[in-house]
Order: structure tokens, then C-alpha cells, then sequence
């Protein structure tokens, strides 16, 4: 009997020309969005590759550098896209993009686009993880709002009932219509994705595949879940005007206002210290000690009268290595601690803070979507965080390298000098960003995925025991 | 005519006290507003905070350097390096900042304010300071800004049009729904006046909703006292956006249609307003003007810097001398000292110069991706509304642009009195230092927008009124036609 309805409201669907030409607007808007975003990617990479370029010819024409200068001179990171990105842009418009990688200090990535952008940049992006999650919503809540009410005004629902046909059965088999529709243009957005990369001549690899598919479900099942609440509405309200507003309302309350009030209220609850605050206090620990009672000039002479202890010698002058590289490398390892101190303590404020969004997504399945959309991009904080952990990995193997190079690249002198010997910097390799697997996005965000299927149980179970008090018969306007 | 109107005030508050969704509507409405300011206020707290702890950052520094000055010493005991009297050191602990301070209305319109830096060291040893900015958002939580800002400005440009869509959605097309508009009309003596009061009445409810939020935000956070005459072009902008949303679904309603229909037509006018055209408009103009990884900067900030640093200071003397027409070069070889510094300040103001133009490059490839996204702005209301509001807010990247070019003017400053006390060689004084406090610069940037954004609207509101004449011609023709109202 639902397979029946369900054909029937597909036939009234397509009968319906303004619902058709809502349906294929959303369709060119998704695959015109894939197809940009397509462009854009391609072209970041062309960038990227570009900008690493510039940057190797650089580092490779360094001329009379001690190593420790060159470490000072730096190396910079670049950032990958995500091939996902395409489909979800997430943070990282909000987030840098290059990394200066240098010794002594740990930069955080800078030159994000929001920060050569106007403020349209906060007004949404256009690409598919938005329109999944927050204009087809809408597009679905357009069509269903009426899908019973209707029925029920022109009489339709009591003559169904009075036929036997269970009101649950209608609900079920006007629902899954619409779902139908909804998996039509996720699945047309999957195979354009795929279609656009096979074309580029870089096909998906297995993990990206997986992602995708984790993409078009996480989405598929929102959308399932808003077209059920939908047409549980339109049955239980009195008729279609106010199962149109509530459905809007609902809609804006759940993706524009409470996403915008739990953010603001995640950061009040778990403030970050200001950066002010954040530097003072680094540099504060770095000079001083991170317990307070242990500062730079201490640690250098204790570090001092090791070295001459393990080489056997009483001055500087006498010993086989460079003093000056080995003091560099162990403050570095001290300001590495304090680093890892500073950051832990911030990315676990910041960690508290999503975790409140990932708790208000049990009340708003929208939250819950878009966490996953992102995460299944790799395009969330998470993996934005990833790639700050694995720059600042390179910065410290590099800055080491060129420690131990200072050090021991080259002889001491009979007049005690340390004569430098020349080394070919080029020989040190550029960063490679390692991307994370799926069980990543999954291991930091299955808060999201329970909250979406608490919610699909919740509102197929209005569907399946909350037809009790849905009127058959309503007032007709 | 005013019989009419007291009629139809009478009829609305009658409608509105049994409609319990339109009255939640307005109070959730208040309450965001309320919150929204709340908000502000408090993001406002969180920079003013900052600007203290600068402000404590910078009084601590020259403090400690003054009583070094006052002691007759050039530095602390453990640190036998420092020597406040050479421009290297005084440059590092005359300590000042640049620094972009909050308008009142700021509160109103965070913009980009939480994203971008508000702050920058004043140096001209240090390297390109007006880049040193550092990244707020990468050192936070950047989902938060994907989210999005809760600030009245976002109230009024994104909520207030669909509180005006819940109060007008129904006004004459319910009548026609429930098959009463020919009765309307008949008892009526004028219908154009009976629908222009109707269509009218909702929108001077929000005008007075938007104006006591105005008016409260403007009390809150002092902005009716401190600025006024910035909060008046706020207001005077806020309260234009109603008429122009007002306009739009008056339009809307002019086709004659059901209530459901016209809900469909306004809220798709809403979701195509606020949201698809500003997002597909960031699209396009991204991928004609990608931001890409900004090569040309890192450039200079480190192979070129390294260039200049290492490199012969003949290369550059000539052309220092030559823009400091005041300043010659010494007639007797300097002390060693003397002609490292003097080699040093050579080289900063070369790699100055190269921080200038790179920076004028930089706000000129803003200055032309904004050109771009502004091309849209007939179409684009939502975002030239929130944008005009951020100008005079001192928040929007035109205003960003200004700090950048205060930071930098704050630095060159800098560097021509260092370079000024360096050519007399001689050991700076108390005096001498302390007058490199001026450098500093806090400012306020909030600025009345140009003309364009109000041209733009209006011509938006000409198009929503030629739209609404020629619907009603239409809607009547196909009254005549078909004789069903």
C-alpha cells in the first residue's frame, strides 16, 4: 500500500509544474555549484603549486647562511584543499592557508580569504553542503507543507481513510516521495562529483569514495528526517497556511538563529584567553620557565656544563662541535613544550566549545548535519587542526635538522673558532600534508551521527504511533 | 479616508491579538534584537579588553625603560645586551601599537571584527608589522565564524524582513481565500486606499519594532551620545531596509494570489535575497578573483627581506639619502656601532618600501574583488545593507584597509625618528625616547558609506513599485476577464 501512495504523490509531484521547476533549480544550482567549485579547486592547486615552487627556488638560492640562519630565514607551508572541498567548504575560507615555518617562533597559519574579504564572506557559501542542508530543507518543507492539509481540505484524506488506506500508510507513502526527490538530487550531485574528477584526470581514492558516500547519506538521512517532520506538520496542523508557517519558522529558527546563538553562547561558556593574553603568556614561559622558577639564562648553563661534562672538556673553545647549535636545539625543545602547553590548552577550550554545538545538535538536526558534512569533506576544525599539528611537525623537525647541522657541520679551529663547513640546503625536503582517513571525521564526530539517527527515530515514530490525534476532516479556506 | 484608517488600526489589532503565531513572532523578533545587542556588547567588551592589556603591555615596557633611563643605566643587570640609548632597543621598548578602536555602533554591526586583526606592534625594526597582524580566526574557533555573527545587524538585515513576511503575507489574499475580497471591495469606498493601508499597516509595526531596537541599542551602547550622527545613518539606512522589504512584498501581493502562494513567492524573494544571491555573488567572484597564497607577500617578507638584510648597503644608500633630502651621510666614518645602525636603518627603510608597495597591491586587489562583488549590488540587498552598516560601524574592510594604512604611516613615523636620532649619533635621551611614544595610533574608522548602496536600494524600491503597478494592471485585467476575485 505505501509503494501504491508513494507512486501516486510521485505522480501528483509531477503534475505539479511549479514543484518540478523548484526541484530542477535546485538540480542546476547543485551541479553548477560542484562544477565552480571544481574550477576553483583546480585553480588553488595551480596556485598552490605555484606558490610551493616560488618558495623551493627560494630556499634552494640560499647563499652564506649559517644553519641556524637559514632556520631563522624559514621555509613556508602551504595548505592542501581537500578534494571534498568542492562539495563543502567548511572552515577553511575562515582559516590561513600558509604557514611561516621558522626557528624560535611558531607561527599559526595567516592569509585566510576571510581575511582579504568583505564581509560577504560571512553571508554563506554556494556550495553543495549549504544547499543540502539548508535550501533543500526548505525546498522540501515548500513541497510537503501542504501534502496532507491539502488532502484533507479538499476531502481526499477522509475519502482515502474511509477506503480502508491507514492514515500511517499515507504519512509513510507521501514522505517517501519526497525523500525520493530529495535522493535525486544527492545522487545526481555524487555522480556529477565523481563524473568532474574522473574528467580531471584525478579519480577518487578509496577513502575519498568512502567520504563521499558518508557525504551523500549524512545528508540523505537530514533530508529524510525534515520531509518526515514535514509531513507529520502538514497532518497535524489544522490547515495549510499554518503548517507553511511553522515549517518556516522552524526552518529558520533550527539552521539560521540557533546556530548563530549556540556559537556565540559555546564561546561565553568556554571563553578563549584573549591573544594578547596567549602571547604574553607564552613568552612569558618561554623566558622565564613554564614552572616560573627555571628561566632561559639558568637552562642555557646547566645545558652549557653538560655538553663540557660529556665531551670532557672545560671551555667551550675546546670542544669538537658547536656549542651555540646545541644550545639553539634545546631551547627550541623547551619553547616545543611550551608550545604544546599553550595550544593543548586552547584546542581543548576550542574542542569544549564544539562539543557544546555537538550537544545542541540533539535538539537541532541541522547542527548535526552540517558537522558532518564537514567532517566527511575534511574541511571541519578538526582536520583544519591536523594541519596545523603536522606543519608545526615539520617546523620541528626541520629547525632540528639545521640544529644538528650547526653543530656538527663543521671543525673547530686551533685558534678555537668553529669553522663552518657549506651545506646544500636543498637536500632538505618541502612539507607533505598526509590526509587523514575517514575513521578521523568519525572518531570526532559521532556525537553528530547519534544525534541524526536519534532524530530519524524520533520523527519515523511521530510517523509510525503519532497519527492519533490527526484530524481526518478539517475546514476547508 | 481617516475613518478608513482608524477602521483597519482597529481591524490589525483585533487580527494580531488572535493570531498568537504574529504576536510571538514580534516578541521573538524583540528578543533577538535584545540579545543580538547583548551580544555586541559583549564581543565590544572582549576587543576594549584587549586594547587594555595592550595598553598595559605598552605602559609596562616604557615604565621599565624610564627607570633605566632614571638610574643612569642603559639596560636591566641580567640582560648586559640591552642598550635602551641605541635606536635598536629604544624602537623595541618605546613600545606602541596601532590600533583600530571600537566605534560604539560596533556593538550594532560586528562585521568583520572577529575575524580580522584589530592591532599591530609599532616597530620599525621588527620586520612588516602591518602583516604581522596575527590571525584571530586561525587561533580560534573557526566554526564559530562559520556560523556566523548574532549581532543586530543580522537581526535587521536577515530576521526583520521575515517578520515583515509572518505579518504580510496574508494581507488581502486571506480575504480571498476565504472568498470575502468582492465583499471587502463593495463596502469599501476606495480599495486602492483600503489596500494601501493594509499593505501599509505591517510595515510601519516593524518600522516601530526596528526603531525602538535602534533607539535601545543606540541608549546601550552609547552610540546616541557618542556618535550620533553615525547612529543616525544607521537608523535612518535600518529603517530605508524596511520600506524596501515592505516594497518588495507589496509587490508580492499585488499579484493577487493566495495566501500560500504569496508566502511561496516572499519567502523565495527572502531566501533569494539573503541568501542564494550573496552566496552565488562570493562564488563567481572568487573564482574570477581567487585569493590564492599570497606569494607575492611571503615573498617580501622573507627572500626579499633576506636580500635587502644581506645584502651590499650601497645598493640601497643612494635612494635613503635621496627620499631624506634632510639627512646626508657622515662627513667622519662612524664608530662600528654607529655604522651597523646606520646600515641597519638603511635596510629597514628598503624593506619598508617594499612592505609599502606590496600593501598598496594588496588593498588594490581587495579594493577591485569588492569593485566586482559591488556590480551586484542592485540585486544584492541583504549584503549591501549589512555591508553600509559595517562601514559606519568601523567594522567592514574598508575600514580595515584604513587601520592598515594607519599601521603603516604609524611605522614610517617610526623609522624617520629613529633615522633622525641615528644620523646624530649620539646616545639617545629620556627626551628623544619618550617622543617615540607619538607613534602610537588609536582610531576610531567608522565612516558614512558612499552614495552607491543608497542608489542601489532605491532603485531596488522603483523596481518593487513599477513591479506592483504593473501586477495590479494585470491582476485587474484578469479580473475583468475572468470575473473571479
Amino acid at each position: 500500500m505505501i509503494i501504491k501512495l508513494l507512486l501516486m504523490e510521485l505522480r501528483s509531484i509531477r503534475s505539479d509544474g511549479r514543484l518540478l521547476a523548484l526541484v530542477a533549480l535546485a538540480l542546476a544550482t547543485l551541479i553548477l555549484s560542484t562544477w565552480i567549485g571544481a574550477e576553483s579547486q583546480s585553480r588553488a592547486k595551480t596556485g598552490r603549486a605555484a606558490a610551493m615552487e616560488l618558495s623551493r627556488q627560494q630556499w634552494e638560492a640560499i647563499d652564506g647562511l649559517s644553519a641556524h640562519g637559514v632556520g631563522h630565514y624559514g621555509s613556508y607551508v602551504y595548505k592542501p584543499s581537500s578534494p571534498l572541498s568542492t562539495l563543502d567548504s567548511g572552515v577553511m575560507p575562515f582559516t590561513g592557508k600558509v604557514v611561516r615555518v621558522e626557528a624560535h617562533v611558531q607561527n599559526p597559519p595567516s592569509h585566510s580569504d576571510a581575511g582579504s574579504w568583505s564581509s560577504l564572506i560571512r553571508l554563506g557559501a554556494f556550495d553543495a553542503g549549504t544547499i543540502l542542508s539548508l535550501l533543500v530543507p526548505l525546498l522540501l518543507a515548500f513541497s510537503a507543507f501542504s501534502s496532507v492539509s491539502r488532502d484533507r481540505e479538499t476531502g481526499l484524506l477522509r475519502v482515502l481513510v474511509a477506503q480502508g488506506v491507514s492514515l500511517r500508510s499515507i504519512l509513510w507513502g507521501k514522505s517517501l516521495a519526497y525523500w525520493f526527490l530529495s535522493l535525486l538530487l544527492v545522487g545526481a550531485l555524487m555522480v556529477s562529483h565523481v563524473v568532474i574528477d574522473q574528467l580531471s584526470g584525478e579519480p577518487l581514492t578509496t577513502d575519498m569514495k568512502t567520504r563521499l558516500l558518508l557525504f551523500g547519506s549524512s545528508h540523505s538521512l537530514y533530508l529524510l528526517i525534515v520531509v518526515l517532520l514535514s509531513v507529520w506538520i502538514s497532518a497535524r496542523v489544522a490547515d495549510s497556511r499554518s503548517a507553511l508557517m511553522i515549517l518556516t519558522i522552524g526552518w529558520l529558527v533550527t539552521s539560521v538563529v540557533l546556530p548563530r546563538i549556540t556559537a556565540e553562547f559555546s564561546s561565553q561558556l568556554f571563553p578563549l584567553k584573549s591573544q594578547v593574553t596567549f602571547e604574553d603568556e607564552m613568552a612569558d614561559d618561554r623566558s622565564k620557565g613554564l614552572d616560573g622558577h627555571n628561566p632561559r639564562d639558568e637552562r642555557r648553563n646547566v645545558v652549557r656544563q653538560e655538553v663540557l661534562e660529556e665531551y670532557g672538556v672545560e671551555k667551550v673553545s675546546d670542544l669538537p662541535v658547536n656549542l651555540g647549535g646545541i644550545l639553539m636545539q634545546k631551547d627550541e625543545e623547551y619553547g616545543n613544550q611550551v608550545w604544546d602547553v599553550h595550544f593543548g590548552r586552547r584546542h581543548e577550550t576550542v574542542r569544549k566549545q564544539i562539543g557544546v554545538v555537538q550537544a545542541v545538535s540533539f535538539l537541532d538536526p541541522f547542527l548535526a548535519a552540517r558537522g558532518l558534512s564537514m567532517a566527511f569533506a575534511g574541511t571541519d576544525q578538526f582536520h583544519d587542526a591536523q594541519f596545523q599539528r603536522q606543519a608545526e611537525n615539520y617546523r620541528r623537525d626541520l629547525i632540528r635538522v639545521l640544529n644538528d647541522l650547526d653543530a656538527k657541520a663543521g671543525t673547530r679551529q686551533e685558534n678555537g673558532r668553529w669553522n663552518r663547513e657549506k651545506i646544500d640546503y636543498a637536500t632538505l625536503s618541502d612539507f607533505e600534508f598526509k590526509p587523514q582517513s575517514v575513521d578521523f571525521a568519525l572518531e570526532h564526530r559521532w556525537p553528530e551521527a547519534v544525534s541524526l539517527l536519534i532524530w530519524l527515530i524520533f520523527s519515523a515514530g511521530l510517523l509510525q504511533i503519532g497519527t492519533g490525534r490527526i484530524p481526518i476532516v478539517g475546514g476547508s479556506r | 479616508m481617516i475613518a478608513l484608517f482608524f477602521n483597519l488600526v482597529r481591524f490589525e489589532i483585533q487580527r494580531l491579538g488572535r493570531s498568537p503565531m504574529r504576536l510571538a513572532a514580534m516578541v521573538v523578533f524583540l528578543l533577538c534584537g535584545f540579545y543580538a545587542i547583548s551580544s555586541g556588547l559583549h564581543h565590544v567588551n572582549d576587543w576594549q579588553e584587549t586594547l587594555k592589556e595592550l595598553s598595559q603591555r605598552d605602559d609596562s615596557r616604557r615604565t621599565e625603560a624610564i627607570g633605566w633611563f632614571d638610574d643612569q643605566v642603559s639596560g636591566p643587570d641580567d640582560r648586559d645586551w640591552i642598550d635602551v640609548t641605541t635606536i635598536r632597543y629604544a624602537d623595541r621598548y618605546a613600545s606602541a601599537h596601532a590600533v583600530m578602536e571600537p566605534e560604539p555602533l560596533a556593538a550594532l554591526a560586528i562585521g568583520l571584527s572577529d575575524i580580522r586583526s584589530t592591532w599591530a606592534v609599532v616597530s620599525a625594526t621588527m620586520g612588516a608589522e602591518p602583516f604581522r597582524t596575527s590571525d584571530p580566526s586561525t587561533l580560534g574557533n573557526a566554526e564559530k565564524l562559520l556560523s556566523g555573527n548574532f549581532d543586530l545587524a543580522f537581526v535587521l538585515a536577515y530576521l526583520m524582513p521575515l517578520l515583515l513576511l509572518v505579518l504580510m503575507f496574508d494581507v488581502s489574499s486571506m480575504e480571498r481565500d476565504l472568498g470575502i475580497l468582492r465583499t471587502v471591495r463593495t463596502q469599501t469606498a476606495s480599495p486602492k486606499a483600503w489596500w494601501l493601508l493594509r499593505v501599509s499597516l505591517p510595515i510601519l509595526v516593524v518600522l516601530i519594532l526596528v526603531g525602538t531596537l535602534l533607539v535601545v541599542g543606540g541608549i546601550w551602547t552609547g552610540a546616541l551620545e557618542e556618535s550620533f550622527e553615525l547612529w543616525k545613518t544607521f537608523s535612518l539606512a535600518s529603517l530605508g531596509y524596511v520600506l524596501l522589504w515592505g516594497l518588495l512584498y507589496a509587490a508580492v501581493l499585488s499579484a493577487g494570489t493566495g495566501s500560500s502562494t504569496a508566502a511561496l513567492w516572499m519567502v523565495g524573494l527572502w531566501i533569494s535575497f539573503c541568501v542564494l544571491v550573496p552566496a552565488a555573488v562570493r562564488q563567481v567572484v572568487s573564482s574570477l578573483q581567487p585569493n590564492l597564497y599570497a606569494s607575492e607577500l611571503t615573498t617580501v617578507l622573507r627572500a626579499e627581506r633576506y636580500e635587502i638584510l644581506l645584502g651590499e648597503v650601497e645598493t640601497y644608500a643612494p635612494g635613503f639619502y635621496a627620499a631624506r633630502p634632510q639627512i646626508s651621510p657622515p662627513a667622519e666614518a662612524p664608530d662600528r656601532a654607529n655604522q651597523s645602525s646606520m646600515d641597519r636603518m638603511i635596510r629597514e627603510a628598503a624593506f619598508f618600501d617594499e612592505v609599502a608597495l606590496v600593501s598598496a597591491k594588496t588593498a588594490k586587489r581587495e579594493a577591485v574583488r569588492e569593485g566586482a562583488v559591488s556590480l551586484f549590488g542592485w540585486i544584492n540587498p541583504a549584503y549591501v545593507f549589512q555591508n553600509s552598516l559595517c562601514v559606519l560601524a568601523g567594522t567592514e574592510s574598508v575600514n580595515f584597509r584604513a587601520h592598515r594604512n594607519d599601521i603603516l604611516a604609524a611605522v614610517q613615523k617610526r623609522l624617520e625618528s629613529l633615522i633622525t636620532l641615528q644620523w646624530k649619533m649620539e646616545p639617545i635621551e629620556k627626551p628623544a625616547f619618550e617622543t617615540l611614544f607619538a607613534h602610537e595610533n588609536w582610531r576610531r574608522h567608522g565612516k558614512t558609506p558612499q552614495q552607491t548602496p543608497l542608489i542601489q536600494g532605491a532603485s531596488l524600491g522603483v523596481v518593487a513599485i513599477f513591479m506592483t503597478a504593473l501586477l495590479s494592471r494585470n491582476k485587474r485585467a484578469r479580473e475583468r476577464k475572468t470575473g473571479v476575485v
